[in-house]
């Protein structure tokens, strides 16, 4: 099975693809997956991170408001991805295709913290074999 | 207007892990006055809504929504009113080059699709350039100092 796999901080963190409800995200993903981005954090969403990817995808896909610890979405406006890694009040739909593996979210959690004040480190996207 | 297009393409691929030159430009704007962190801010409020803006128009031609020779009148002024700001309040020359030949380019659009092509590529440098900025500013350390600042003023507020 296909997992999405993110280096970030150097650690590896791993997610399930949510293959039957976001399958164009995912293939358009796939289709430039490796890529390296600069990572930043959101300013007016609480514990959520979000990087450039190099596809662009405009259509909503399995569009989710509310969003759980762990939830990896793609934001068409900006052409990112944004991964929340605790409890968030959103602010708008966005195409949900990934979950962070719930015994990865302790660390995932530890490392997003971190990027508020270290800015622009890179985040490694890849999709991988399991 | 492919000329155009390939060197937008070209400042976007350059960007995507290397500090545009402009950005240094931006950086070094005010900064003898200390006015630096206005321009910063400014600066990304524009990029933002720049992108978010472009966005919009974007997915109307894309859905072929409304007055293809109105979208383009929008979209030359809005682009003209950026290209001011990157010289006149940014300094950042080499944007300011390309939203001007933009600007003017709009008039040769014959169909929604060009459009579409056309308004995708520039929002893409308004995103692009938005990252940019972002990891530009010491949120953490300014948010900080912020909030020492806004404390007590806040609480006069109350």
């Amino acid at each position: 099975m296909k997992k999405l796999k993110i280096t970030l901080g150097g650690k590896v963190f791993y997610a399930e693809l949510l293959t039957d409800k976001a399958p164009k995200t995912i293939q358009m993903l796939e289709e430039c997956a490796p890529f390296t981005s600069m990572v930043i954090a959101a300013k007016i969403c609480d514990h959520e991170i979000q990087w450039p990817t190099p596809f662009y995808y405009e259509e909503l896909e399995n569009p989710v408001f509310d969003q759980d610890p762990g939830s990896i979405i793609y934001f068409p406006p900006r052409q990112c991805i944004c991964c929340f890694y605790g409890e968030t009040l959103p602010v708008e739909y966005c195409n949900k295709f990934a979950q962070i593996l719930p015994e990865d979210l302790p660390g995932f959690f530890e490392e997003a913290q971190k990027v508020w004040s270290n800015q622009g480190v890179h985040v490694i996207t890849e999709i991988v074999e399991e | 207007m492919e000329t155009l297009l390939r060197d937008f393409e070209q400042y976007i691929q350059n960007a995507q892990f290397n500090r545009p030159a402009d950005m240094d430009r931006l950086l070094r704007h005010n900064s003898e006055t200390g006015k630096n962190l206005a321009i910063c801010v400014f600066f990304h409020g524009d990029s933002e809504a720049g992108g978010s803006v472009l966005y919009t128009y974007y997915c109307m031609g894309k859905r072929q929504e409304g007055d293809l020779e109105t979208l383009k009148k929008l979209t030359a002024d809005y682009l003209s009113f950026h290209a001011a700001r990157f010289l006149n309040y940014y300094t950042m020359t080499d944007g300011y080059a390309l939203l001007t030949r933009a600007a003017a380019a709009v008039r040769e659009i014959e169909n929604f699709e060009q459009y579409t092509r056309f308004v995708n590529t520039i929002q893409h440098f308004f995103v692009e350039l938005t990252y940019w900025v972002d990891i530009c500013i010491p949120w953490d350390e300014a948010s900080k100092a912020f909030t020492k600042i806004m404390a007590p003023r806040l609480e006069l507020m109350q």
